[in-house]
């Protein structure tokens, strides 16, 4: 493995590790059916306070657009890209405004510190790999490039749980409410023919607001 | 000066029948609930809320739970124990912190116990290193209470003869069943050839119009989800909005309760809390009621130290927080693939909205020619759960556990959404009581409001793995006879954390028993227990029907002593 991914990975101990597991794996099944999921598993103890993206004035394709000219969303970007590509199999994460609806979740002061900066750190080591391998920032490469820099990472235990936590992100924007700005007019719930639950919430509605009470 | 005639710990199942039927009386009744007061409107089919942030339940970094797990054995062959921390490592044990409880984001499936599971040790005799016990009241005196809850909170269903239907004073239910999904045709075809018998599930969802309850609207996300039609009979909906109501009923909600304060004969005072603002108050009631669900009742129990109660509110005989109960069982899936069916059966299979609405009990007793005669359990049966953020979550790893993404993630992605329905089984069996199953106070991790955590030691019996895996092998056969494909299924020794009970066993015997057959406790006699902690065995379904019966049948013995 390259030396880089070797740092990277030792750069965290293994309780990080564990840790950042923990949170990426945290999700609720507490009644996902009348008998909740047993063992070890479960609860995004992520609780983001600041405004929807979707209740600003600005529509959730505009921020999309003006963020991905500022970095690091330009990178962030261009991996959600690669993991969720134009294909012509469904939406890609473009389609989907997978970068504003990452950075609204980064964003939000209650989210847990050490994801948040992982999160980010993530595209810092991405950077320097590609630097060294082909003297180009990743976003300066070719797809089939980012793809090669993206799998070699995926080799390292950092680099998966990085990717993991992209990709968690990455299913929330495809298959949220459009309410929270990600999958505009529902087009993940059409791509997999899924039927999602009504009534759907408002503005007003939304767990942020909800976590008020 | 007593503030109120009645003060009650907890607003869920536990909580909500006493509400209602002391504040009916015409007693002032004050309902203090550590969670905030979400309505009807405040519900929404959102995943991100109902699952993946902290809306309905505490963050685990202002209250968790030590859990101490069997770790193997050591050289002399004791058991070993390894505790962590919910918060290190996501098992949370917390189930709707808010007015009604977990009722409100229960599936609503609604089995009454059988007399059998009254008098377990009678019927099954010893089993070792399990701490059974016959109940000190009967079937016969909770069955008007079960009657109760299906009028007043709404049970849909019909009676179906079957081997070990339950006696009933009534002829059938007050509503008739919830819509059914049309799955159903393979699941009453198959087990009629095999002379099995597809139940029709009594669910507290109403299927008509209830006073200020509208029915199901049947999108398709029950459970887990609170109700947005107001059909789910959670303790909210059925019982404290009628409470209220009587204007003799005062829901104080953000308000954690503390401990409970008692003087020299041994009844209680007072209940402390804290308010939303974090101040502390006192308030003073004639009777006391606690139903905060069965782990955080035996903490609060604990934490209530007193003049005649050392150790704790009615742990004289050191039986406080002892036998916790869960519901042992398993689960599994069946898979249905569209392209086996004609287009017209798959677009049915496809159906979202309706429930499944079967259950099997052939096997709730068990009389094997090789496995023998034992107290099993019953087959819930359901589709799987909708959740789609979970769902692709769960499926983003190849066959050799290595991360997708890209194309091969999006071509999986579209196969697991769109190429089959699964039908879901639960099996419910009774989770036997032993030593190993306890809640105490954790001497190191304390809440955010400086109290002492719960510590829950998980241990299960081997039985129970037993008539799990009995019963898993039945489900499979019959699921394949229903032409099901990959069938799968698990057997854990794991808690599953919504379904608690146990911790404050009732009985005549003080020596081994914290409450009385009322669910009074001893030595404190104006405090009763409510939830589900007063069970010394569980029986072999959800809690949830018994426990709102019991709270009726206290309520109102409680009305006699007031």
């Amino acid at each position: 493995m390259d030396d880089l991914l070797n740092q990277w990975d030792q750069s965290l101990d293994q309780a990080q590790l564990d840790r950042l597991q923990t949170n990426l794996e945290r999700r609720r099944f507490l009644h996902d059916s009348c008998k909740a999921a047993a063992g070890p598993a479960l609860a995004l103890g992520l609780l983001p306070s600041l405004a929807l993206f979707s209740a600003c004035d600005k529509t959730p394709q505009i921020l999309q657009a003006q963020i991905i000219n500022q970095e690091p969303w330009t990178s962030l970007a261009a991996v959600q890209q690669i993991m969720f590509p134009d294909d012509g199999n469904g939406p890609s994460a473009a389609d989907l405004n997978a970068t504003a609806y990452l950075k609204f979740v980064i964003d939000t002061p209650d989210m847990d510190k050490d994801d948040r900066q992982f999160i980010l750190k993530g595209i810092d080591w991405l950077n320097q790999l590609s630097t060294k391998n082909t003297q180009k920032l990743f976003i300066e490469n070719n797809t089939q490039k980012r793809n090669e820099l993206i799998t070699q990472i995926a080799k390292s235990q950092s680099g998966e749980r990085w990717l993991s936590f992209l990709l968690l992100y990455m299913f929330e924007a495809l298959l949220t409410d459009p309410v929270y700005g990600a999958n505009p007019n529902g087009i993940g719930w059409d791509w997999l023919e899924h039927k999602p639950g009504f009534p759907h919430p408002p503005k007003n509605k939304t767990y942020t607001e909800l976590l008020k009470k | 000066m007593k503030d109120y005639d009645v003060c009650i710990i907890g607003s869920g199942a536990g909580g909500g029948p006493v509400a209602l039927q002391l504040s009916r009386a015409g007693y002032n009744v004050l309902v203090l609930e550590k969670g905030p007061f979400l309505k009807r409107d405040d519900f929404y089919k959102d995943e991100l809320a109902c699952c993946r942030r902290s809306v309905y339940t505490p963050e685990l970094k202002d209250e968790h739970h030590v859990i101490e797990d069997y770790d193997g054995k050591d050289e002399a062959s004791n058991y070993k124990w390894t505790s962590d921390s919910t918060l290190n490592s996501g098992w949370d044990f917390w189930n709707g912190n808010m007015v009604g409880g977990a009722t409100n984001l229960m599936s609503g499936f609604f089995h009454r116990l059988k007399p059998e599971d009254f008098r377990l040790k009678s019927e099954f005799g010893v089993i070792k290193d399990a701490n059974v016990v016959d109940w000190p009241i009967s079937y016969d005196e909770l069955e008007p209470y079960y009657t109760m809850v299906e009028n007043i909170v709404g049970i849909s269903g019909k009676v179906e003869p079957h081997p070990f239907q339950e006696p009933r004073s009534t002829k059938d239910f007050p509503y008739p069943p919830t819509l059914e999904h049309p799955i159903t045709g393979f699941i009453d075809t198959a087990c009629a050839a095999n002379n099995l018998h597809a139940l029709r599930t009594p669910r507290a969802v109403l299927s008509q119009p209830k006073d200020q309850r509208n029915s199901c609207e049947y999108s398709g996300y029950c459970g887990s989800y609170g109700c947005a039609s107001g059909a789910k009979g959670s303790s909210r909906e059925a019982l404290i909005n009628t409470a209220i109501a009587t204007n003799n009923c005062t829901v104080h909600a953000n308000a954690k309760v503390t401990r409970l304060i008692s003087n020299e004969t041994g009844k209680v005072t007072a209940a402390e809390y804290i308010d939303a603002d974090g101040n502390t108050k006192q308030v003073k009631a004639t009777i006391f009621v606690v139903a905060c669900q069965a782990i955080e009742t035996s903490r609060l129990l604990l934490l209530s130290t007193g003049p005649k109660h050392k150790k704790g509110l009615g742990n004289h005989s050191d039986q406080l927080g002892k036998n916790m109960l869960f519901s042992a069982g398993g689960s599994g899936y069946g898979e249905f693939y569209y392209n086996d069916y004609s287009d017209e059966l798959s677009e049915q299979l496809k159906l979202r909205g309706p429930f499944v609405n079967r259950y099997l009990q052939d096997w709730y007793f068990i009389n094997d020619k090789k496995f023998g005669r034992h107290k099993g359990g019953t087959v819930e049966l359901l589709l799987r759960h909708p959740n789609p953020i979970s769902k692709a979550n769960g499926i983003k790893w190849d066959d050799n556990d290595q991360l997708l993404w890209g194309s091969q993630l999006k071509q999986k992605l579209k196969i697991e959404f769109t190429e089959r329905q699964s039908l879901r089984y639960e099996i419910f069996c009774d989770w036997l009581p032993t030593d190993d199953c306890f809640v105490s106070l954790d001497s190191q991790n304390k809440d955010k409001w400086g109290s002492p955590v719960a510590k829950l030691r998980v241990g299960y019996h081997d039985h129970d793995l037993k008539v799990g895996e009995y019963i898993i092998g039945k489900t499979k056969t019959a699921f394949k006879q229903m032409g099901a494909k990959d069938i799968s299924g698990s057997v854990s020794g794991s808690p599953p954390a919504n379904l608690q009970a146990g911790g404050c066993r009732f009985g005549k015997d003080p020596a081994t028993s914290v409450l009385d057959p009322d669910c009074r406790v001893h030595g404190a006699e104006n405090v009763f227990v409510t939830d589900g902690s007063w069970m010394p065995t569980g029986g072999s379904v959800p809690y949830t029907w018994t426990i709102y019966a019991n709270a009726f049948r206290v309520a109102d013995i409680i009305k006699k002593q007031l």
